[in-house]
């Protein structure tokens, strides 16, 4: 217990003897993470609230002429088994032609033969799946292949371009910053061994051991990218409640879910400690080597 | 009649730093438990090499170096603290922490080893009264003559209690009196059974303390006198 004690000492020395590039480490490392951590955040938020429209997503599904009851029993079988289907309906044609002729004046569809065919209402529990599932329909029995399946085929694909795109961008910042938050943790952590190797020296004189004489210098950069990750978790924590209360305010969009304070704090706690700690073993290899 | 083996042996230990800059060139040597022992020679005589190979901050390139029996190749670079526990270190400059006191500076030495504050604390008054220096406990260096200076080192050396001294040039920065403060403070530790090698060009002081004494010059043994 006495060891570890002097070893914290020690790196709360250092720490504080280079406290400007401690900062400027610790700052950038919350920022990288609160974005990257944030990232991840938003996508998770984004794929619940895409689940939840999902359901207001719907597919139709035309059977071919001439389909009988005993068939469309089957394909509307064939449907509900598909994976991200949440339910199938069937509209028979003339309830669909009864619904249609009431649009317009009597003497219109007067003498017109049905020309709609039986029908499906597919709705989604899972958007993205909905190419899978139209491409799985169109091979059950009696779907028309040409414009049997119809769906909101291009809005679903804006969404999930705009997903992926803000995936790349805020990836490629992200991990921008985090390097640039690595490199400073790289050398505070240089600056440290610079400043402090006659104290190093002594420790090797008089017998320290290897581990007695690195450790204060990997404390000290796993403490930083530590901070650093729980900064990065509480800018997190303060957008998701600026943006919370905006959602609140627009009651269209529903109730924000609840911030994940746990999973942020220990989750980009743990990565900017490993960062920290990864990256200040880098730092002292060279310099500390022998 | 058979000799009891040395406490060190250098048996054709070489050192090369470069192809052309060489530390030490195929030296043996043999030193006995508690003796006393100048290496002296001009500058680059290779006297700092010789005890640093035995410190291990120089790795000998070529031949044997033994200690109590152990050759120095057995240690690993993990586990040279072993070996550095077995012997009291006095670097060329005394490499003390300027931002802590006399106690301090022992204090320090003695938690980077793993004592406890207790043991510190128990500790730090016997040696600074065995190097004679426990006046000055609260003294930071700057305010320390450069023998009192010495003094800490030589006792921040001691803390583990080592069987070996080595001592860099420990009376180079000194006035004559000073030098032979140290000198008469190292024949001390000496007299108490503790092995002394001593690396200097202080021939006054060689001469003075009439010990065994060997006479590097590029990196060989010129000569080699024991007037003990």
């Amino acid at each position: 217990m006495h060891r570890v004690s002097f070893l914290i000492a020690e790196a709360a020395v250092a720490s504080r003897r280079n406290l400007t590039m401690t900062f400027a480490a610790i700052t950038t490392v919350a920022v990288s993470l609160f974005l990257l951590g944030g990232i991840a955040y938003l996508f998770r938020v984004t794929d619940q609230a895409t689940a939840m429209v999902a359901a207001k997503f719907e597919m139709r599904v035309y059977a071919l002429p001439g389909t009988t009851n005993p068939q469309i029993s089957e394909m509307a079988k064939a449907m509900r088994q598909l994976d991200g289907v949440a339910s199938v309906y069937w509209i028979p044609r003339d309830k669909a032609w009864a619904k249609e002729r009431k649009k317009y004046p009597p003497e219109v569809t007067e003498n017109v033969e049905n020309p709609l065919p039986d029908a499906f209402k597919v709705v989604m529990s899972d958007l993205q799946k909905s190419a899978a599932v139209a491409g799985k329909i169109k091979q059950i029995p009696h779907v028309d292949t040409k414009e049997g399946v119809q769906y909101l085929d291009a809005e679903e694909r804006f969404v999930d371009q705009a997903r992926s795109l803000l995936r790349w961008v805020g990836t490629g910042i992200g991990s921008l910053l985090l390097l640039v938050g690595g490199v400073l943790i790289y050398n505070a952590i240089r600056l440290s061994v610079f400043s402090r190797r006659r104290k190093a020296r002594i420790m090797m004189l008089v017998g320290a051991s290897r581990l007695t004489v690195r450790v204060p210098y990997l404390i000290e950069g796993t403490a930083q990218g530590l901070i650093g990750g729980l900064g990065g978790a509480c800018i997190l924590a303060a957008a998701h409640t600026a943006v919370a209360s905006k959602m609140l305010a627009l009651s269209s969009l529903g109730r924000p879910m609840p911030f994940p304070w746990m999973e942020a704090l220990v989750g980009l706690g743990l990565v900017g400690a490993v960062y920290g700690l990864v990256c200040s073993y880098v730092a002292i290899l060279l310099p500390m080597k022998g | 009649m058979v000799s009891a083996s040395p406490f060190i042996e250098f048996r054709d230990v070489s050192v090369a730093y470069s192809r052309d800059v060489t530390g030490l060139d195929h030296l043996s040597l043999q030193i006995q438990r508690g003796e006393f022992t100048f290496f002296t020679g001009p500058t680059g005589a290779g006297k700092s090499t010789l005890l640093k190979v035995l410190t291990r901050e120089v790795h000998h390139t070529d031949g044997e170096v033994r200690l109590g029996g152990q050759n120095l190749n057995d240690f690993r670079d993990s586990n040279v603290h072993k070996l550095r526990r077995q012997m009291g270190i006095v670097p060329q400059n005394y490499e003390l922490l300027p931002t802590k006191r006399v106690w301090e500076n022992l204090a320090y030495a003695l938690r980077s080893v793993g004592k406890s504050r207790k043991e510190v604390r128990d500790e730090v008054p016997r040696i600074l009264q065995q190097v004679n220096i426990a006046h000055r406990i609260d003294a930071y260096p700057h305010q320390l003559s450069g023998g009192e200076q010495q003094r800490v080192v030589i006792g921040r050396a001691l803390i583990n209690k080592p069987p070996l001294l080595i001592a860099d040039e420990p009376t180079g920065n000194l006035d004559p009196s000073q030098s032979i403060e140290i000198m008469e403070l190292l024949l001390g530790l000496n007299s108490e059974g503790m092995t002394v090698l001593i690396a200097s060009h202080d021939m006054p002081v060689v001469e003075r303390f009439a010990k065994r004494t060997v006479r590097l010059e590029h990196g060989r043994i010129l000569a080699e006198e024991d007037r003990a």
